[in-house]
């Protein structure tokens, strides 16, 4: 029985695109996990913004500067360790109300995944997902001060 | 020896290269008569090649299709590949136009 079949849906690391070769090895930087784990993260309807409190916060007030305002940042709430074959990832989501938690970080956690091990070959050892907040809607005009 | 030049403009030809990078200070380079190149540097007597890649190809499928076009240029130096950044997604990558200015906020007294 033949071993090679056409349709290989296995990761990279296991098809022999070994990232240490005898030409010379690859090396991928954590920034480019970082912006392929945060990508696939957004991807996941459900999720909402990511990123702690403090962050978020300063995230969008350096979104709207005039000057080297960026726009949306993908690495945000983002950290990940990479190693010479393996990534561990920490992600920390805004969910919408709504949705099932647990359903939706699966997603995230499987999205990742597959996106990170076809994308670079590295083997996902974990995905550590924190849920920080709830979005309720966009807020209506904050009450005005009640004096002047 | 080594041709870094061609290397690096054999490096550049690879459609999934968007891009050479000095790495975060812009430190990797070789510095020739007058100019230097960037992002390409013989260390140890090993090349190494630091590229952007671009969106959606598997890296070490990338990594090979660089390694082997840059191969001839190598003088049989072992050739080692960082992708040290990747290209965004063209909808979410930022937009370069600046952002529309501020509400002017109203003067209370």
């Amino acid at each position: 029985m033949s071993q090679q079949t056409s349709t290989d849906l296995r990761p990279a690391t296991q098809q022999g695109h070994a990232l240490v070769t005898g030409q010379g090895k690859t090396s991928i930087a954590d920034s480019v996990v970082e912006k392929i784990a945060g990508v696939a993260a957004r991807e996941v309807s459900g999720v909402h913004e990511m990123g702690r409190g403090a962050a978020r916060t300063f995230g969008t007030i350096k979104e709207k500067l005039p000057v080297g305002g960026s726009g949306p940042n993908v690495t945000q709430g983002v950290k990940v360790e990479v190693g010479e074959r393996q990534a561990a990832i920490d992600i920390d989501l805004v969910v919408d109300y709504g949705v099932s938690i647990p359903d939706v970080s699966q997603s995230v956690r499987d999205n990742v995944i597959q996106r990170i091990e076809r994308m670079t070959g590295l083997e996902v050892t974990e995905v550590n997902i924190s849920v920080d907040d709830v979005f309720l809607g966009e807020d209506s005009e904050p009450e005005p001060p009640r004096v002047q | 020896m080594a041709d870094v030049e061609a290397i690096a403009a054999a490096a550049l030809g690879c459609p999934l290269i968007a891009d050479l990078t000095g790495g975060r200070f812009g430190e990797v380079a070789t510095y020739g008569p007058g100019r230097r190149i960037l992002g390409v540097r013989i260390v140890d007597e090993v090349v190494e090649l630091h590229v952007v890649a671009k969106w959606g190809a598997p890296l070490p499928e990338v990594a090979e299709v660089v390694r082997a076009a840059v191969a001839p240029h190598a003088a049989g130096l072992p050739v080692s590949v960082f992708v040290d950044d990747i290209q965004l997604p063209d909808e979410l990558r930022p937009q370069s136009e600046p952002p529309p200015a501020l509400p002017e906020a109203p003067v209370v007294i």
